[in-house]
């Protein structure tokens, strides 16, 4: 042990017995600080939920209960979307369909969908076929 | 139970460390006053921020919130000295430089020669160690109780200090090298 550590335990000696005369008021204060602080004391979310105490565990089970809520109407947002979609889809197919079909009814030659009044002929017969 | 455990464990560490708190509050600030109110929010703190962090950490991270309130106080205090110092000398015609330090020491002399006697001298011994700690500069005296009074060593001290452990060498050898002089003169014997 070289002199500076000998002189520092020795002064901790003697600064430790100094501890003892304390005064009471002080010591008093200390420890109602303790017990403020202990009430304040921050848990780990595992243990409360183990032991099922205090506001901080409903806190951690508010939580983890709020982003269940939030992943599930994430959920059905993305299921109606795509629902919504695939519905459009189908409804543009399905006209697709009906147009194609109409005109392979016809029987029109090639030359007749190059001609400038198809598309008013398109119109007539679309329209003649839902009346 | 864990959890009661653990309350109890942060009970049995703050009442382990809690007097030296003070203390060393108290020769950083010297006022009972304030060293308990740094005292209670260093616990606070402890309990609200790290309160669920393993036991073997609290030690260093109480010391360094202790030792940054101890440095928050001193800077709001040189602050408030500041504004004192402008504002009397619109009143006072003061040719001194006023220093927050020097203030309380000067308040604390005058005070220590109200107070009577003491008759041990282990008392003695102890008060003028505690007199001679209070005089050291403030990173001297926190690497010296940290060292010898916490009894971390080097690099946890470097650690809370926020600075190099050469530094933490220097500070404690400085400051144990003061105290040994000083003891020396005063004729006292460890």
């Amino acid at each position: 042990m070289n002199d500076d550590t000998e002189i520092g335990y020795k002064v901790r000696q003697t600064l430790n017995q100094g501890l003892d005369t304390i005064d009471n008021n002080v010591s008093r204060r200390l420890d109602l600080n303790r017990q403020a602080a202990l009430e304040n004391q921050r848990m780990s979310a595992g243990w409360l939920r183990l032991t099922g105490i205090g506001h901080v565990a409903e806190l951690a089970e508010f939580v983890v209960f709020s982003n269940a809520r939030t992943l599930l109407a994430v959920m059905a947002l993305s299921i109606g979307a795509a629902g919504t979609y695939y519905w459009k889809a189908l409804e543009q197919t399905q006209e697709f369909a009906e147009i194609d079909s109409a005109l392979l009814a016809d029987e029109l030659p090639p030359s007749a969908y190059i001609d400038r009044g198809f598309n008013a002929w398109l119109e007539r017969a679309s329209d003649s076929s839902l009346q | 139970m864990r959890t009661l455990g653990s309350q109890k464990e942060l009970s049995d560490f703050l009442s382990s460390v809690e007097r030296r708190a003070f203390k060393q509050a108290l020769y950083a600030v010297r006022n009972e006053e304030t060293a308990l109110d740094i005292v209670q929010n260093a616990m606070m703190r402890l309990a609200e921020k790290y309160g669920d962090r393993p036991l073997k950490e609290w030690p260093m991270l109480f010391q360094r919130i202790l030792q940054n309130a101890i440095r928050d106080n001193y800077r709001r205090a040189k602050v408030q000295s500041l504004w004192t110092t402008l504002l009397s000398s619109f009143a006072l015609n003061s040719d001194e430089d006023s220093d927050f330090l020097e203030t309380i020491s000067s308040k604390q002399e005058s005070e220590g020669l109200a107070t009577p006697h003491r008759r041990l001298e282990q008392k003695q011994t102890l008060a003028i160690i505690e007199k001679e700690i209070q005089k050291l500069p403030a990173r001297q005296r926190e690497a010296f109780l940290l060292r010898y009074w916490e009894e971390m060593d080097i690099a946890e001290t470097a650690a809370v200090m926020g600075c190099s452990e050469g530094s933490v060498k220097t500070h404690c050898s400085r400051a144990t090298h003061t105290l040994a002089t000083a003891m020396t003169e005063l004729g006292i014997k460890l």
